[in-house]
């Protein structure tokens, strides 16, 4: 199903430990570590196999270091990690629903705000307001999935007692259901072409 | 990768829209996939077991909004016992859906399922 993960994940590339609480000043510091030793500026009049040996490591870092910027990959990799399905899991009943409705509720945030986009009337300012805002609080309450998942996870880790997945696999359904909310909301917010 | 029939139905999706969900009339079936966060609601009305009106609404990738849109089309003026009969394969070879969207007609039929279960509930619940 899943590709085996290398020997170097994302999390051994950078020398951290598998936790989803990363520290980001560590993961920034070796990012700019790795730039400095394989950017391929560096490798231009070199040989062939060491430059691209170069523009590899250097794929290969940046790759790693998006992978575990964001919450939801990174939460992910963690269970890949971990033999688990990171994709696995019942939704609770009534959640479809739940998500149906927040669905429905944005989209209509988004189609009044766009309805009224070039009047500068207080009325329109407002309603882009409101859909921006929204936008901000459906970041907000992915995130808060997200820790949740990660805090349940690192804590079984350091208790070294198997994570309970009934509980953690609908945190990150809901994050992914969140996100794309979020990202079809701003999508339809983002000025035309 | 879409076929022109998904295109069609995506362009000009049949029947978007809601249905009372409280009216007894009314059965509606809620079905996700939420590995990739997509959404998708239908809703029948029942008159005298047939299906008079059906809608749907859609989140998600185009061939889920094309098989919903066709689900719908297909769900007018059939009985019920008739309606349990639409199969997602039918649905997945009428819009020419490629192996990797299969299970976009799933959730169609999937939604189908669930709408009529609801309406049948509602009326044992009478």
């Amino acid at each position: 199903m899943h590709p085996t993960p290398s020997a170097e994940d994302a999390f051994a590339l950078f020398g951290l430990p598998r936790l989803y609480a990363v520290d980001g000043a560590a993961l920034e510091q070796a990012l700019m570590q790795a730039g400095l030793r394989w950017h391929p500026d560096r490798y231009a009049l070199a040989e062939e196999a060491a430059r691209l040996q170069a523009e590899d490591r250097m794929a290969a870092f940046n790759q790693a270091h998006a992978e575990l910027s964001d919450p939801l990959t990174r939460a992910e990799l963690l269970l890949r990690l971990a033999g688990l399905d990171p994709r696995g899991g019942q939704a609770a009943p009534g959640f479809l629903m739940d998500m149906m409705e927040l669905r429905e509720d944005c989209d209509d945030l988004a189609r009044h705000a766009v309805s009224m986009a070039g009047n500068e009337e207080a009325c329109a300012v407002e309603a882009r307001l409101h859909a921006q805002q929204r936008v901000a609080e459906l970041h907000d309450d992915e995130m808060q999935a997200l820790d949740q998942f990660g805090r349940l996870w690192d804590d079984a880790q350091s208790a070294a007692t198997t994570p309970d997945l009934e509980v953690m696999n609908p945190l990150l359904h809901k994050a992914r259901y969140l996100r794309s909310t979020r990202n079809q909301l701003s999508l339809a917010l983002r000025p035309g072409p | 990768m879409y076929s022109n029939q998904v295109i069609d139905h995506y362009q000009n999706p049949r029947n978007v829209g809601s249905l009372d969900k409280e009216s007894e009339d009314v059965g509606t079936g809620v079905v996700g996939a939420p590995e990739c966060g997509d959404v998708m609601k239908l809703q029948i009305e029942v008159q005298d077991g047939v299906i008079t009106d059906a809608r749907f609404k859609t989140f998600g990738c185009g061939s889920a909004i094309a098989s919903s849109s066709l689900a719908t089309e297909w769900l007018k003026g059939r009985t019920l016992d008739d309606a349990t009969s639409i199969r997602n394969s039918d649905i997945a070879k009428e819009l020419a859906l490629p192996p990797v969207k299969i299970h976009c007609s799933v959730l169609a039929e999937d939604a189908i399922r669930q709408a009529i279960a609801d309406y049948q509930a509602k009326q044992e619940g009478k």
